[in-house]
């Protein structure tokens, strides 16, 4: 059976689908941002819409993740999300920075202990 | 009306006529004890004697019920066969005797032999896991009270002593007649000084007990609680029974899983017969200690090794002790049997168990050769005097020198099983109880100060006793409790602790069995032999081979024994062997003018049942009893392991590397093994002088905290292979494509079974598996089972060549032969393992070792 996901995405979606699942993710924060960089299709973007849902899902909803993936970088524009996983998953984040897609499950969860 | 009682009774003496060896069936048993009562005048009809064979039919059944109860609480281990285990002993706990297999113990029901090597098999898997004793014999003594008729203490009501029921009916008699006042006051003062005549035994406080609440129910006049008190009386006594024997039956079965748990060890060779340095008497342990099978002096074969010891030695509670030194130790068991009185023309008079050592003008010889018209050593006066300047000369008796210690403080006491075949069969009519206590601690041989001094580093990490003071300068209570003791004047305790120290002195709770009878420790620094090595394989989660200490839980360090021993200590090892040598001459010569030839002019024998005690004394193991010189004897059963120079190898890093593969992981310590399963060669782990694996922190000092931690986790993840277990959440999204690409596939068997298991389990479930039916079903890969997972993460910690990298703790190890990576956390546990892309690897950046060099 062939790869069933976009290749450029594949990555990305490893470190959220195999290892955020645990609470990990030792490239997750440099990959998504990579990605940013990409001029993505439609389908690649929507596919990426997905991915980063299920993050910020897990991100929200798992009991424990890595201190390292929530120890936020903030000499990273504020912006771009993927750099302060803490202050998502602390809820503490500006929600009108999230991409419309993200900011519905956002507010739908309750915050987590950092 | 018919005496059913009182036939019962009946039944009951003509049973312990017979000794408990009754020929043929119940029927024809009771047929002739009819026949007899007849002859005496009873009627006994064919209504009646029916009766009395269905009764002694049940109570074999219960009995046999009541011993398949107590095998499978024995039994009831995983992995043993339960019904056919329990079935093939129950009907080997019971012999010919009975055709349908009625066996009766020689303590209370007469187990013979067949019956005793039945039981031993399976109290050798309780003796393994720590069975307990108790709790088998309550579960046998319940399953008799619940067997119908509940009549189950009318076979040892026979055993009431007389005088709780002349207590009983004088009290009965007293509430229902005030006129019969005085023959209760009458018997009440016998029974006073009946039960003052008790001190020595211990059921004295069982026999005021009973008197004190018959006593306080004739008070109240209500003769249900004079009933009750002789009720519990009876089930204290059946229950006495009953745990005489089961402990003493688990103690024998004990001695015999000691070498059956280590007759297949490879590395166990034998058995070696270890003279104590203080034996007295040349008997069977001299030919034992000097047999020669190929394997060194007093080493059997472990198809010879005998099955017995060979050491009694006790006195009578109230036998007045002069000590011609310390007193090191005192032991207290509850014996049933023979003793032998020895009168002497100087009115010297010693009651002793048969086998307690007696000097006499041709050296030691134990009290049951001992015959009229034998010259031996007693003190010129009852009372020897004072040895030492600063004692005030007042005799004790052994009793009182025994709850001195006792009580005394800083002293531990421990109470140790012992075994029917130990004490020459002395033991056997012990309650299957040693009490011991210890004075000081002090060790028996002069090697003391040398595994003394090296205490100090001792990992113990419960218990409030110091590693200094352990030894020599007291005992702590809960660390000897718990862990037993020293080797030489030390005891080993029926628990599963096993006792670590720094310098090998362990003492092996089975292993010690042989020693802990007579007192003695099972003495494992065998370096008087040359071979550091001495110690066990234990069944449970303490492998004692090559023996290893860690900080953190309780292994034996052969390394540390071996570095701690040296020539000093093996001299004096030698010097103390021959003290024994030099005990006769001391005793006669050093206190010539205090002791003399004494005829003796009479030897009785008579039966005994109370406590006995023995003292250990420094330094000459023998002390005077009712002016009388004995002795103490403490030979050992230890066994050996295997010389490692007999095996052919250099040093003990070639030894291991001729074992199996699964030998040595089982024989290395938890922390070593990882190390060694990464890939650091045996050699590495080894000391420098080959005695054994490096410490903990010699090896990490030589790799570096961040090196030695990134290969206990790495190597943890290789040998201990744990995944975490997840709740996965329906209602993310991540989790729905995997769930979904499951339903898709909800027609392969494997699918339901893991979908219907999610369900069941509320959607906890280990990631392994959840990974796997996730990279199979949802992403395609080629992926045959569940341990494919695991297979994938070994071949990434098996690649040499494999490149560690480090994130927030957590390590990522990349193959490239394996075209993994695989996600170890810094505790050993596994994340996940898949290829990564050329993305993730190179976001990793520069790793930090390869495999190879993380172990080099």
């Amino acid at each position: 059976m062939a790869y069933p996901y976009a290749d450029r995405l594949k990555g990305y979606r490893h470190q959220v689908d195999f290892c955020l699942e645990q609470g990990e993710g030792p490239v997750l924060c440099t990959l998504r941002n990579d990605i940013d960089t990409l001029s993505l299709t439609n389908d690649e973007k929507a596919e990426l819409a997905d991915i980063d849902a299920g993050a910020i899902e897990y991100l929200l909803t798992l009991d424990s993740v890595a201190e390292y993936l929530l120890a936020d970088d903030d000499s990273q524009p504020l912006s771009h999300w993927w750099w302060h996983l803490g202050k998502i998953r602390s809820k503490t984040y500006p929600a009108e920075l999230l991409p419309e897609y993200l900011r519905a499950i956002y507010h739908a969860n309750e915050s987590k202990p950092i | 009306m018919t005496d059913y009682p009182e036939l019962y009774r009946q039944l009951a003496r003509e049973i312990v006529k017979h000794e408990g060896k009754i020929e043929g069936d119940a029927r024809q048993f009771v047929a002739q004890l009819a026949e007899k009562l007849r002859a005496k005048g009873h009627v006994l009809t064919p209504e009646i004697e029916a009766e009395l064979t269905d009764y002694l039919g049940s109570m074999q059944a219960a009995i046999k019920t009541g011993i398949e109860k107590a095998v499978t609480v024995a039994v009831a281990l995983p992995g043993l066969p339960q019904s056919a285990t329990v079935a093939k002993l129950t009907e080997q706990a019971f012999n010919e005797r009975w055709p349908d297999g009625l066996k009766l113990s020689d303590r209370l029901w007469d187990f013979n032999e067949t019956a005793r090597t039945g039981l031993t098999n399976v109290l050798r898997d309780a003796a393994k896991t720590g069975a307990s004793v108790n709790k088998t014999v309550y579960d046998m003594q319940r399953t008799i009270e619940r067997a119908a008729g509940g009549q189950r203490f009318k076979i040892v009501e026979q055993y009431a002593d007389d005088w709780v029921k002349e207590l009983h009916a004088a009290g009965v008699g007293l509430i229902h007649d005030p006129q019969s006042r005085e023959l209760w006051n009458a018997t009440v003062a016998e029974v006073e000084e009946r039960i003052l005549s008790l001190k020595a035994t211990g059921t004295r406080s069982a026999a005021e007990r009973v008197f004190d609440q018959i006593k306080k129910a004739v008070a109240s006049g209500r003769e249900e609680l004079a009933d009750k008190a002789v009720k519990w009386w009876l089930y204290d006594k059946q229950l006495y029974g009953l745990k005489r024997i089961a402990r003493t039956e688990m103690a024998t079965a004990m001695h015999k899983a000691v070498i059956a748990s280590t007759e297949d060890d490879e590395t166990i060779i034998g058995y070696q017969w270890r003279l104590s340095a203080s034996h007295p008497v040349t008997d069977i342990c001299d030919y034992y200690a000097s047999v020669e099978m190929g394997l060194g002096k007093g080493v059997f074969t472990k198809d010879a090794v005998p099955r017995g010891k060979a050491h009694p030695h006790c006195v009578l509670g109230d036998t007045i002790i002069h000590a011609p030194g310390a007193i090191s130790a005192a032991t207290k068991s509850f014996y049933s049997g023979a003793i032998v009185e020895i009168i002497t023309r100087n009115s010297g008079k010693l009651s002793c168990t048969p086998n307690h050592a007696i000097l006499t003008q041709s050296g030691w010889v134990e009290a049951q050769f001992i015959d009229k018209g034998h010259n031996i050593i007693s003190a010129t006066s009852s009372n020897p005097g004072a040895f030492y300047p600063n004692d005030n000369d007042m005799p004790s008796t052994i009793e009182q020198i025994f709850n001195s210690a006792i009580e005394a403080h800083g002293v531990s006491s421990i109470t140790v099983p012992v075994a029917a075949e130990h004490f020459h069969g002395d033991g056997g009519m012990m309650d299957g109880n040693v009490q011991i206590v210890h004075v000081d601690g002090l060790l028996l041989s002069d090697d003391n100060p040398g595994i003394n001094k090296h205490f100090g580093k001792n990992p113990f990490s419960i218990g409030n006793s110091s590693p200094a003071s352990f030894l020599g300068d007291g005992i702590g209570d809960s660390l000897f409790n718990r862990f037993g003791h020293s080797p030489n004047s030390g005891m080993c305790i029926s628990s599963d602790s096993l006792p670590v120290f720094q310098g090998g002195s362990a003492h092996i709770e089975r292993l010690a069995f042989a020693g802990r009878s007579d007192g003695d420790a099972v003495f494992f620094e065998d370096s008087i032999d040359d071979d550091p090595r001495d110690s066990m394989k234990f069944s449970q989660s303490f492998d004692g081979f090559p023996g290893f200490i860690e900080g953190d839980n309780f292994r034996f360090w052969q390394s540390n024994l071996a570095a701690h021993i040296d020539t000093s200590i093996t001299k004096s090892l030698v010097n103390s062997l021959s003290i024994h040598a030099f005990s006769t001459g001391n005793a006669v010569d050093g206190f010539a003018g205090l002791i003399t030839l004494d005829e003796v002019i009479e030897v009785r024998k008579r039966d005994f049942y109370g406590f006995v005690y023995d003292l250990q004394i420094e330094p000459h193991h023998w002390y005077f009893a009712n002016g009388i010189v004995t002795h103490n004897c403490m030979c050992l059963l230890v066994p050996r392991v295997s010389n490692i120079k007999q095996k052919g190898s250099k040093n003990y890093a070639d030894w291991l590397k001729n074992l199996s593969p699964e030998k040595q992981q089982e024989l290395l310590p938890d922390w070593v093994s990882r190390i060694n399963q990464l890939g650091m060669p045996l050699d590495k782990l080894i000391r420098p002088d080959g005695l054994g694996v490096v410490t903990r922190d010699a090896l990490k000092q030589s790799m570096g905290d961040s090196r030695f931690n990134a290969a206990q986790a790495l190597g943890k993840a290789l040998t201990d292979k744990k995944w975490p277990v997840n709740k996965i959440s329906q209602n993310n999204r991540m989790s729905q494509k995997t769930l979904g690409s499951l339903q898709a596939h909800a027609d392969t068997p494997d699918v339901k079974r893991f979908l219907d298991k999610l369900e069941s389990n509320q959607f906890s479930v280990s990631s392994r598996e959840w990974h796997y039916f996730k990279y199979k079903y949802q992403y395609g890969e080629s992926i045959k089972s569940v341990a494919d997972i695991d297979a994938r993460f070994d071949a990434v910690l098996k690649d040499p060549d494999a490149k560690i990298f480090n994130t927030g703790e957590r390590y990522i190890v990349h193959s490239d032969k394996a075209d993994r990576w695989a996600i170890i956390q810094p505790n050993g546990q596994r994340i996940t393992a898949y290829t990564p892309t050329q993305e993730e690897l190179d976001a990793q950046g520069k790793p930090l070792w390869l495999i190879r060099t993380l172990i080099d």
